[in-house]
């Protein structure tokens, strides 16, 4: 009698005699799965030699046993089960039936399965090779972490695993060489295998079981050793699970393994629309899977039939047992989630992916469901399992902790915390975790209210705003009662460290930033976290500079350079910029002007026309089969492939300053904008010369400067006639005031960057005369002019210091019929002229009090409020330096007079980023902006509130 | 520019000839090796030893105070060298024409139809003072061919053999195009054959089927002979009942080779590259009895594997990457194991493996390894003794003492030294070389080169010229 070891044998070693240690994993909600009712109201789960010993609002477990607290919030649920892996996946047998390939040998215990732990999913299907195959092989449990390869493998055999869809149908023939090889046969041939079709699928099932029991003349055909393992699989009455993807498909399995008597579970499913009575009938059990979102396969076919997405709805209203898997492991918490379409419930969802898909691969008896006596295999939420945003805290196998998030943040924050203390490293922090500040009033900054409200912000950015955001994983939840967007100083002195030097245009300010500075950190504490920097001693026109006080990398600190224009009112500096800003429109339009006119300039291209005239004029006289040809060739020119970079190696023998066989090289690296540089190597000139120019569809003019004179390149793109492929350029080269033409063919498409050109002149008139090149240049404000134009688009604001009634009309006036609205400040007297200036300027800040009291102190006159209900916005600016940590108490001081704390707050956070056109960087909690936010224990700008925690670019203010 | 004087070319002829060309063996072949110290593997080191060949073989060692050198002896008198048995290297692919086969099982190969004498390898073996390799097949495979321990003196492939059919390779890791499940499949499939074949010689036995016999009779071939004998089946794993009334030469020489794998006759060297690789070789030992026999090879990171390879109680080859390196993916710090501790701590026999036949050769990885924290004895076994035992052949290679083949190596000092070089090696009682003639360092050091590949100037200038000239030739044809 043969024994078979292609069966799975029995463990080989002694389980490990590590014991996990008892623990007691607490939290508000459990899901029990499999049936087991939900405790709510906070629950515990003993786990006790990593078995669960209890389960319940209390557990008796012994004192001193570790506790796992996850809080009130925290859900438990058991561990994931992937009906379906991808772990260890290689090849399939080369044959349609494998019945001895064990997917058990695919086990690699030594990996680590972190993706899926993360995920939530314990406990895995191994696959022998893809599974495409009729009878793929034996698959097997296992679970994804533990201390030993055996206690690990729940099942060495679950079975057969197999598939009727069309992918298991066009195997490639069987092919074993003969050893030795013979005259007559050489090494062989190869056999085609069945099967081709649905019908052929069942007729190889027929055949593999009449080679089971016995029928040796299906040896040849199926292979040894697939008959006598086959026989031996049916003696056991091991459990078919097929793939089957269609109807038709699922309708054959039935009809097969109904007239066999043989147990079944049917996969896939995904078309299987109208099957379900038929399922419910036969009382298989069913691994519905829920199909990758592929686009591409949409795009291929729009109307191609797509799985049906209430499937699952449908078989549990038909009564059939099923299970749901994703297309990867990592994705079951979607498939079940997809799998609700149509109205199935939450609780049958969630059993889909534990205890149902623990049933379908027979190991309910382990895992799946958190009762007394099985595995202690749970997964610990922040939500409830299956809603969106929610995330896993822990991952439990067998008692042990094998996933962590907290740990994951914590080590990802020592590396951080090392990276940037680290000598000599940049000092440019890693981002900081994704936070979501969870709080009951969420205050925009451009007066909504969100109650209750979430942020979530990641890589120093807000990424979501909304009642309810996504929690990634690794995300700190951070909870609180009202948050705001950090505070914007629009104008301060902040880091001038009691200097008031005069700083000009030529000063890059941001060599004065200091990261790390305290008297910066403590106004950010206080909820400033922008400053628009200027110094004190400035006087006349000057600019300033947005920044942040906290971050630590002098990058992030830089909310803009340059980001306003302060002038003043009445003075020279607004008509000189005016006059300044004309002057620039008019040089642009001249430029313009001058760029049209010099495209027509060259005179050979005019020569050349001509020359063409002529020739056709030649050409008339020609016969008529030649003239046919030319039409032809014209028509090849006609379809000249379209003008391409031009990027690439050059290289002829041409004939320059009357000299044959010189050599040329041009080399161009073409930039996205059709701007080139390169060098030139020309044979009568002993330096390489740096090219700078521009591309033009096909002409491509290049120019660059030598100790002998500029040179000037023309030339066309062309491309072989007989290979497009081949690209050439023709034209001429102007050198020491003589012309020569030639052609030259890329020699090579890259451009080999070792070291780029040097820069041309600093001085554009010098170059141009030296150059010979007279193509016009783009004129370029002066900084100021830049600021000023910006207020235009966008990108720069104009701050007038400006206070009486007539000088402010008189301003706006000007500015408005120059299109420009200015920020007022200093205006003390605005809110007089309030009908006057509403939508000609971006704002008002004020620096005095904004409450004057008027008519012997009876009455108290807000201007804030008054310019507020105008429609203007205003905003507060401290000019001060560490003075600005006051800003927060003095809106509220000023909000608390007749005017309202949510007019206050606008004015200190969107209204004041908006006026200095920062409204997309800062002071809103919009999402896309920079992620500072400020934490607060009461409502905003009321005394009683302090301001807890701040957040800068994402990253916690610390103490 | 004249590299050569004519003069001297001759002279070279002669010396690297001396290199290559064994001494001639002499009528009387005692021999005496005298070095400052001869470490034995075999007890502790001997100052002042003294070393007695007689023919290919070691009669005595000892100290020179005790032990009288015969009078008709050849005496090497090395005061200031160390003396230390040759390098045994367990488990090796190179020397071979090429390592690996393309299909999956073939037992009935042998790699003695692929190994190349004159492959520069043997030559590095002796440089670097390894006197004995077990040359397996690559580990790309399922089952492969049957291996040779092979000595790198000779130039022929008879005159290589120390030992043919040492052994068979196998892999547990998934040859090229195939998962672990299909080539644990195709692992099981060929003991199965062998089976079934085995069975069916039996049934065709049983039920008079003896048509071999009738075949033999009338082909007049003495089927009677010793050869034709049957003998009953030894496997430890499991065993074909009767397999005595089939003659052994009726067994496919095809299946022969795994037969003597499955009844204990022959080493089998298992390679596992990765540690899920291991429990797969073990099974597969266990399962067909062959795991008394069963060397590990081993990839790096296999130190995870160690209690099932404890448990199995087999010898390992490490892997020549001696510290396996891990990354925490979280803090990216980097942990890193020195595996030959971890095999050394539980006991398990263990072998170095050169990761090159150059500069990281056995000496290499012994010296590595006692920085990693070995000792000097530890450290030295696993390249002699340890490895000798793990290819059968201990007492006789891997040590110097009474019986043991000799196959001294000399060393300018202590082995482990960087600054130590191996400036004799002997090999069956033959120098095989000497540093001062090595004809491929003096090429190296001194710009000489080798006898044989000088060639005559003129004519060599003049080839020179003549490619030039071609060159300048098809330029201009170009233009």
């Amino acid at each position: 009698m043969r024994k078979l070891f292609f069966l799975a044998c029995a463990a080989l070693l002694i389980p490990g005699a590590l014991r996990a240690q008892d623990v007691v994993v607490r939290a508000g909600t459990i899901y029990p799965c499999g049936g087991g009712s939900v405790l709510t109201d906070g629950g515990a789960i003993w786990i006790h030699d990593g078995k669960i010993a209890a389960i319940g609002k209390t557990v008796p477990a012994p004192p001193g046993v570790r506790e796992l607290d996850f809080g009130p919030g925290a859900v438990i649920a058991p561990g994931l089960i992937a009906t379906r892996t991808d772990y260890g996946v290689g090849t399939d047998s080369d044959r349609a039936a494998a019945p001895f390939v064990l997917a058990v040998d695919n086990f690699n215990p030594f990996a680590e399965y972190h993706a899926a732990l993360r995920s939530g999913v314990t406990t895995g299907y191994l696959v022998p090779g893809l599974g495409d195959r009729l009878i793929a092989g034996q698959g097997a449990v296992v679970k994804l972490a533990g201390k030993d390869r055996n206690s690990r493998v729940l099942r060495e055999s679950a079975g057969l695993i197999g598939s009727v869809g069309s992918n298991a149908r066009y195997l490639p023939g069987f092919w074993e060489p003969r050893l030795p090889a013979t005259a007559d046969i050489g090494l062989g041939f190869e056999n085609r295998q069945f099967p081709r079709s649905i019908m052929g699928a069942v007729i190889a099932i027929r055949e593999l079981l009449a080679f089971a029991k016995g029928d040796g003349s299906f040896a040849e055909e199926y292979g040894h050793p697939t008959g006598e393992v086959l026989r031996e699989l049916l003696k056991q009455r091991v459990i078919w699970r097929m793939r089957a993807d269609t109807d038709e498909e699922v309708a054959a399995l039935v009809e097969l393994f109904g007239t066999e008597k043989m147990p079944l579970v049917i996969e896939g499913l995904g078309f299987a629309g109208n099957s379900a009575s038929m399922l419910a009938k036969a009382g298989y059990t069913v691994i519905y899977e829920v199909q990758e979102p592929n686009l591409k396969e949409i795009d291929r076919d729009l109307d191609a039939e797509r799985p049906d997405p209430k499937l699952a709805s449908k078989l549990n209203a038909a009564g059939v047992p099923f299970a749901i898997q994703g297309w990867s492991p990592n994705a079951l918490r979607y498939a079940a989630g997809f799998a609700m379409r149509g109205g199935l419930d939450a609780q049958t969802a969630l059993d889909g992916i534990t205890s149902r898909a623990a049933e379908a691969i027979g190991v309910a008896d382990r895992v799946g469901s958190l009762r007394v006596g099985l595995d202690g295999d749970l997964v610990v939420y922040n939500g409830a399992p299956l809603d969106a945003g929610t995330s896993v805290l822990a991952t439990i196998v067998s008692g042990d902790v094998v996933y962590d998030s907290a740990k994951v943040a914590e080590g990802l924050e020592s590396v951080r915390r090392k990276q940037a203390v680290a000598p000599g490293m940049l000092s440019r922090p890693m981002p900081a975790p994704p936070t979501v500040l969870s709080v009951e009033e969420l205050h925009l900054g451009n007066g909504e209210v969100l109650s209750p409200g979430e942020i979530l912000m990641r890589d120093g950015r807000i990424i979501e705003v909304g009642a309810k955001v996504a929690r990634p994983g690794g995300a700190v939840v951070v909870k609180g009662f009202a948050a705001m967007p950090g505070v914007v100083d629009t104008m301060g002195f902040l880091g001038m460290e009691g200097s008031n030097p005069r700083i000009n245009e030529r000063f890059d300010m941001t060599r004065i930033l200091e990261p790390g500075d305290a008297l910066d950190r403590r106004v950010a504490l206080a909820g400033v976290t922008t400053v628009n920097l200027t110094s004190a001693g400035n006087q006349g026109m000057f600019s300033t500079m947005a920044y942040k006080p906290s971050p630590a990398d002098i990058d992030a600190m830089v909310v803009r350079n340059n980001a306003s224009l302060v002038v003043d009112w009445p003075g020279d500096a607004i008509p000189s910029l005016l006059n300044k800003d004309a002057e620039y429109e008019n040089n642009v339009e001249k430029y313009k002007k001058a760029l049209a006119e010099w495209k027509e300039k060259p005179k050979k291209a005019e020569k050349s026309d001509d020359d063409k005239k002529e020739k056709e004029k030649a050409e008339e006289g020609e016969s008529d089969s030649d003239k046919e040809k030319k039409d032809d060739k014209k028509k090849k020119n006609k379809k000249k492939p379209d003008a391409m970079p031009v990027t690439g190696s050059f290289e002829a023998q041409v004939t320059l300053g009357g000299k044959e066989n010189q050599k040329l090289r041009v080399r161009i690296l073409e930039g996205a904008d059709g701007k080139l540089e390169g060098t030139l190597r020309m044979a009568d000139h002993p330096n390489l010369v740096p090219l700078e120019g521009t591309r033009e569809e096909y002409t491509v003019r290049l120019s660059g400067v030598t100790t002998e004179g500029g040179v000037l390149l023309v030339l066309e793109q062309g491309f072989e006639e007989n290979d497009p492929e081949v690209m050439f350029l023709e034209g001429r080269r102007l050198f020491k005031g003589v012309e020569d033409s030639f052609k030259l063919p890329r020699t090579s498409p890259d451009y080999p960057v070792v070291k780029r050109p040097t820069p041309a002149v600093e001085d554009e008139d010098a170059k141009k005369k030296e150059s010979g090149s007279d193509m016009p240049t783009m004129p370029q404000p002066d900084p100021y002019l830049a600021i000023f134009r910006g207020t235009r688009d966008g990108t720069g604001s104009l701050i007038v210091r400006v206070s009486r009634e007539d000088h402010i009309r008189s301003l706006v006036e000007l500015c408005a019929k120059n299109n420009i609205r200015p920020v007022l400040l200093m205006a003390d007297e605005a809110h007089l002229v309030a009908e006057d200036i509403r939508g000609k300027v971006a704002g008002v800040i004020l620096t005095q009090r904004p409450v004057e009291v008027q008519n012997l102190g009876m009455v108290a006159n807000n201007r804030y409020a008054r310019l507020q209900e105008a429609g203007i916005p205003v905003a507060f600016a401290s000019m001060a330096e560490s003075g600005a940590a006051g800003l927060v108490d003095y809106a509220t001081l000023a909000a608390l007079e007749d005017w309202t704390p949510q007019g206050a707050l606008r004015a200190l956070t969107a209204d004041a980023a908006d006026m200095l056109s920062l409204g997309d960087e800062v002071g809103k909690l919009k999402v896309g902006n920079y992620a500072d936010v400020l934490l607060l224990d009461g409502p905003p700008l009321v005394p009683s509130t302090m301001v807890q925690r701040v957040w800068v670019n994402g990253r916690e203010v610390q103490r | 520019m004249k590299l050569f004087p004519k003069n001297l070319s001759a002279a070279l002829t002669c010396m690297a000839g001396a290199m290559v060309l064994a001494t001639p063996a002499l009528a009387q072949a005692k021999q005496a090796i005298k070095a400052g110290t001869v470490i034995t593997m075999d007890g502790e080191p001997i100052q002042d030893g003294v070393i007695l060949m007689d023919g290919t073989r070691i009669i005595a060692v000892g100290k020179a105070s005790e032990l009288e050198i015969p009078w008709d002896a050849e005496v090497t008198d090395m005061p200031d060298m160390v003396a230390m048995p040759g390098f045994v290297e367990a488990h090796s692919i190179d020397g071979t024409d090429r390592s690996n086969e393309s299909l999956d099982v073939v037992p009935f190969f042998d790699v003695n139809d692929s190994l190349n004498p004159v492959d520069f390898y043997f030559e590095d073996c002796l440089r670097y003072g390894i006197t004995t390799i077990n040359v397996q097949q690559g580990n790309d495979t399922v089952i492969a061919a049957q291996g040779a321990i092979v000595k790198p003196v000779g130039k022929t492939v008879d005159a290589l053999m120390v030992m043919p059919q040492s052994g068979i390779k196998m892999s547990a890791t998934p040859k090229r195009g195939k998962s672990r499940a299909t080539q644990a499949a195709a692992l099981r499939k060929a003991f199965f054959d062998l089976r079934m074949h085995l069975e069916d010689l039996v049934d065709q036995k049983r039920q008079g089927l003896d048509t071999s016999r009738r075949e033999a009779l009338a082909q007049g071939r003495d089927y009677e002979g010793e050869d034709a004998k049957g003998r009953k089946m030894a496997g430890k794993g499991w065993v074909v009942d009767g397999l005595d009334l089939v003659p052994r030469v009726e067994v496919d020489e095809k299946m022969a080779p795994l037969l003597k794998v499955v009844e204990g006759r022959s080493k089998v060297y298992f390679y596992c590259g990765f540690p899920a690789d291991v429990h797969l070789a073990i099974e597969t030992a266990k399962i067909n009895g062959f795991l008394d026999q069963t060397v590990l090879v081993l990839g790096g990171g296999c130190y995870k594997a160690i209690d099932e390879i404890v448990e199995a109680k087999v010898p390992v080859v490490l892997s020549p990457r001696l510290v396996y390196t891990e990354t925490d993916p979280i803090t990216e710090e980097e942990t890193q194991t020195f595996e030959a501790k971890v095999f050394l701590d539980r006991g398990v026999p263990f072998a170095l493996a050169s990761a090159d036949s150059g500069m990281e050769s056995l000496w290499f990885q012994a010296a590595l390894s006692v920085g990693q924290g070995l000792t000097r004895e530890q450290a030295l076994a696993a390249v002699t003794t340890a490895p000798a035992r793990m290819i059968g052949l201990e007492g006789r290679v891997g040590v110097l003492k009474a019986g043991a083949d000799a196959n001294v190596v000399l060393f300018s000092g202590d082995p482990l030294s960087v600054r130590s070089q191996v400036e004799h090696v002997f090999v069956d009682g033959k120098q095989v070389y000497d540093r001062s003639k090595d004809p491929r360092l003096k090429h190296l050091f001194e710009g000489q080169r080798p006898a044989g590949t000088a060639v005559d100037e003129a004519a060599a200038d003049a080839g020179r010229e003549s490619v030039e000239g071609k060159e300048s030739k098809d330029k201009d044809e170009d233009k």
